[in-house]
């Protein structure tokens, strides 16, 4: 547990992952005000098509943001530390699992924040947060 | 401290004795092998996605290519960019080599041999796309319009995405994050393609829907713009973020100020981003008009139908006749024109008046009887491509006014779309009423005659409105004409045109399209679909007042141009319409055929006889076309064709649009931005002119049958006492009322 906290907070308490999370959010912005506010399928906005179109449309800079995170456990600096990291009396597989469970997790955030973006919008703006 | 000063011979010399190695170290290395290989192979990408539409064959064998390669091979050369100049950071070798070679010198060295390694891919493209385009548009090629859309769309994406990740990467020196910003730039700025924002995209420009046979040199305009726009912009920012390259261990602020101490790089790169900002805001091609105000209580939604005739309220001026002298340069897209405008003031005062013109004419001189006025431009830019001139008239009982001005007309900016109906090029002119002789706010008489000048080069076959056009005059590759008709100017198309007659009708009829299309078009058949759709016109309401010296042309126009329309005896629509492949596929040929067909019945509804109700505004001429058009499409395919293409296909948009979420609950309409409310608008304008309002006719036809309807129609054609056909005037005919229909209407009919 403390070992999957520790890659969590590599991943996630890092300026690399604020930029990119304030992009996602940013990108959610625009495709809210510019595609979605009209409603999809003369639906509402905040119908479950519109929430599942602007989830689609966030889903190829999600998964962008996916190979990212992976490639930071592959990155030269990790690379580096793997002699001392497999000195340690620790699992291999539990520590991969660990990191890749933080990389979810992260992941997993930046889909739940441009999600809460959405609801948090559609509360100011319509007075709803449920979908109808 | 020894102050800096930017050692300019040393460093020249520094930069042109590193960059070959640089060259040669790139060109070593597996990923600049790859890059070029995907650049050699991106317009096959562009080809198979289709990625500027398939309208056209130089929509899908020349753009498309284009911009697809143009997005894949930038992409290419982006991930190219970002990996080669965080290869020193990733193997930890920074500091040492930034004690050899400057950072600073060393990032212009390797962006400097990315760009050139980029223009090599873009060269590679540019030949696949050469072999791709003689292979597909056979003769429709064109080396200038090939060689065009290379300079424009293709290659200049390959080094502004090398810019863009240079400047990122350098910025961040996060391979990562810039990867992660240029994808969500590119991503965000997709939707500008579909809206026509010219501007918005800095990797490929849109590219509107390419024409076959007359030419593109106005989209080449607007993308030339574009990208000398984001050449100073690219640029700047590149410059910028050079600046923040890391020295001595500082982060990207210090550094900046560090080298913010050679004057000329933040001197360029503030000229640059400065210059390219000044050339946004001075963009010359469309106009600033807002969108239309959205009016859920309107039922156009705010907007006004293109009618054929304005309702005009009893004026003390009246036009009398117009005489225009109209020069083109069609090589810089300029037109100039003087209009005398001889009018009757029957008030004996002192009258105001507003001359409304295309945005991108500048009114120079306005002279009554030979006296000049003093006059205003509002400068108001207002849908759809108007602006106003304000003067006043004097009270003389008869005044010539000649109102002399000049410019390139402009697109209209609030459509969200690309809507190019009037061009000036070298290959094709294509010039609207409005812009032969501008609208004044006066009553036209009803016996107004225009007379005109036009002056083209020799080799645009010219096809006008009005009486067969005259030669004046041929000199120095110039072709003067002279052209005469009813109403208040000219509509005029000019370009490599071919006319044939189109037989088999009353009345004297030609239909003009551009000549590179000619064997295409017969193999089509497409004398067959105009014949049919003229003599069906002509049995069910009557013929059309033309004649030997007054024919019908229905005119071919350039595939930039939306659908189409109609103007005194002129029909024209887009090259769009009459591909093969629209017209031969059974459910798209319903749209192409549809609008072939549905331009030509405008001659009876919209021309011949003005349909205009200020009470119920949806009731346009679109309505009585459209269901006309329906009545023919029943008659050559069936009435299960019909039913399937037309009547079902109206009553699911009104469906839809009475069932959206913003009509239930208009409260919200104020939550959305003006664009937003504008493109609501256009939606309940089109349905209510284009569905709702022929379904209300098909109901009548419901109520009182075939036979009944064709003689109200007929009637209401004749009736030329009625200045226009009005709702209650069809009703009156048709001996139904509003509830009957209505109820008809509740039943789901």
């Amino acid at each position: 547990m403390t070992v999957f906290f520790i890659e969590l907070r590599r991943l996630a308490a890092h300026r690399l992952y604020a930029a990119l999370l304030a992009l996602v959010l940013l990108y959610g912005r625009h495709v809210m005000h510019t595609r979605i506010i009209l409603g999809i399928g003369g639906t509402a906005p905040f119908s479950a098509l519109s929430f599942g179109t602007y989830l689609l449309n966030l889903l190829p800079l999600l998964a962008l943001l996916a190979v990212l995170l992976a490639a930071q456990f592959l990155s030269p600096s990790a690379r580096a530390l793997r002699a001392l990291t497999q000195a340690a009396p620790y699992p291999p597989a539990r520590l991969r699992a660990a990191r890749g469970l933080a990389a979810a997790c992260a992941l997993l955030f930046a889909a739940l924040a441009s999600a809460a973006y959405a609801l948090v919008f559609y509360a100011i703006t319509f007075g709803r947060i449920f979908f109808s | 401290m020894k102050r800096f000063s930017f050692p300019w011979p040393a460093s020249v010399s520094a930069f042109v004795r590193l960059f070959p190695s640089a060259l040669a170290r790139l060109l070593r290395g597996r990923g600049a092998r790859l890059a070029l290989c995907a650049a050699a192979l991106s317009p096959l990408f562009g080809l198979a996605v289709h990625s500027a539409g398939t309208e056209t064959d130089a929509a899908l064998y020349l753009a498309s290519p284009a911009v697809g390669g143009a997005l894949a091979g930038g992409l290419a050369f982006a991930l190219l960019a970002l990996r080669i100049l965080g290869h020193e950071q990733r193997s930890g070798m920074e500091a040492l080599a930034g004690s050899a070679v400057s950072p600073l010198l060393m990032g212009c060295v390797r962006t400097a041999a990315l760009l050139l390694l980029s223009l090599l891919g873009g060269m590679a493209a540019s030949l696949t796309l050469l072999l791709l385009a003689l292979r597909g548009l056979g003769s429709l090629f064109s080396l200038r319009e090939y060689a065009c859309t290379c300079a424009l769309f293709l290659l200049p994406a390959f080094p502004f995405a090398v810019l863009a990740a240079s400047a990122l990467m350098q910025l961040t020196r996060r391979g990562g994050l810039a990867l992660f910003a240029l994808a969500a730039v590119t991503m965000a700025s997709y939707p500008a393609q579909e809206t026509g924002a010219y501007l918005a995209c800095f990797l490929v420009p849109p590219p509107s829907v390419f024409s076959s046979a007359l030419g593109n040199a106005t989209v080449f305009r607007l993308a030339a713009y574009s990208r000398f726009m984001w050449l100073a912009l690219l640029l700047g920012a590149w410059l910028l973020s050079l600046m923040t390259v890391r020295e001595h261990g500082l982060g990207p602020v210090r550094s900046l100020l560090l080298h913010s101490r050679f004057p000329a790089l933040p001197a360029c790169a503030a000229g640059l981003l400065l210059f390219g900002a000044l050339v946004l805001r001075a963009q010359p091609y469309m106009d600033h008009a807002a969108p239309p105000e959205l009016d859920l209580s309107s039922e156009t939604g705010g907007s006004y139908a293109f009618s054929y005739g304005e309702a005009e309220e009893a004026q003390p001026v009246t036009l009398l006749s117009t005489s225009s002298e109209v020069t083109l340069e069609p090589s810089l897209g300029l037109l100039s024109s003087r209009v005398v405008y001889r009018l009757q003031n029957e008030s004996g005062e002192e009258q105001p008046l507003t001359l409304s013109l295309n945005p991108g004419y500048t009114v120079d001189a306005v002279t009554a009887n030979g006296v000049p006025l003093p006059f205003a431009d509002l400068q108001n830019d207002y849908y759809v491509g108007l602006k106003d001139v304000r003067l006043t008239l004097p009270a003389d009982k008869t005044v010539e006014l000649a109102v002399s001005y000049h410019g390139s007309p402009k697109l209209p900016g609030g459509t969200g779309l690309l809507f190019i109906y009037q061009e000036i090029t070298p290959t094709y002119v294509a010039l609207m009423t409005g812009d032969t002789a501008p609208s004044l706010s006066v009553q036209t008489a009803e016996d107004c005659r225009f007379t005109a000048r036009v002056t083209l080069p020799e080799s645009m076959a010219l096809v006008s409105s009005g009486e067969t056009p005259k030669t004046l005059e041929l000199s120095g590759g110039l072709a003067t004409y002279t052209l005469s008709g009813a109403g208040r100017g000219p509509l005029l198309f000019a370009g490599d045109y071919m006319t044939l007659p189109v037989e088999g009708v009353s009345f004297p009829a030609s239909f003009s399209f551009g000549r590179a299309l000619g064997r295409l078009l017969a193999e089509i058949d497409i004398q067959s679909l105009l014949r049919d759709t003229l003599s069906f016109c002509e049995a069910m309401l009557g013929p059309l007042p033309y004649g030997e010296q007054n024919p019908l042309h229905v005119v071919m126009t350039s595939a930039h141009m939306m659908g189409g329309g109609a103007s005194q005896n002129v029909s024209f629509m887009g090259e769009t319409c009459f591909t093969s492949a629209n017209l031969a596929n059974a459910v798209k040929g319903a749209t192409d055929a549809e609008v072939i067909a549905h331009e030509l019945i405008h001659q009876w509804w919209g021309i011949a006889r003005y349909v205009l109700d200020e009470e119920h505004p949806a009731f346009t001429a679109e309505a009585l076309t459209s269901y006309t058009t329906y009545r023919l499409m029943r008659e050559l395919h069936g009435e299960a064709y019909a039913r399937e293409h037309y009547v079902d296909v109206w009553q699911e948009q009104v469906r839809e649009l009475d069932s959206s979420f913003y009509m239930q609950n208009p409260q919200y309409v104020d939550a959305l931005p003006a664009d937003a409310q504008a493109a609501l608008g256009a939606t309940i304008f089109d349905t209510n002119v284009y569905a709702r309002a022929p379904l209300s006719i098909y109901c009548a036809e419901q109520l009182i049958g075939t036979q009944a309807l064709d003689a109200a129609l007929r009637a209401l054609f004749e009736d030329t006492a009625q200045p226009f056909v009005t709702w209650q005037g069809f009703l009156d005919a048709c001996g139904i009322t509003q509830a009957q229909l209505d109820a008809l209407a509740g039943k789901g009919v």
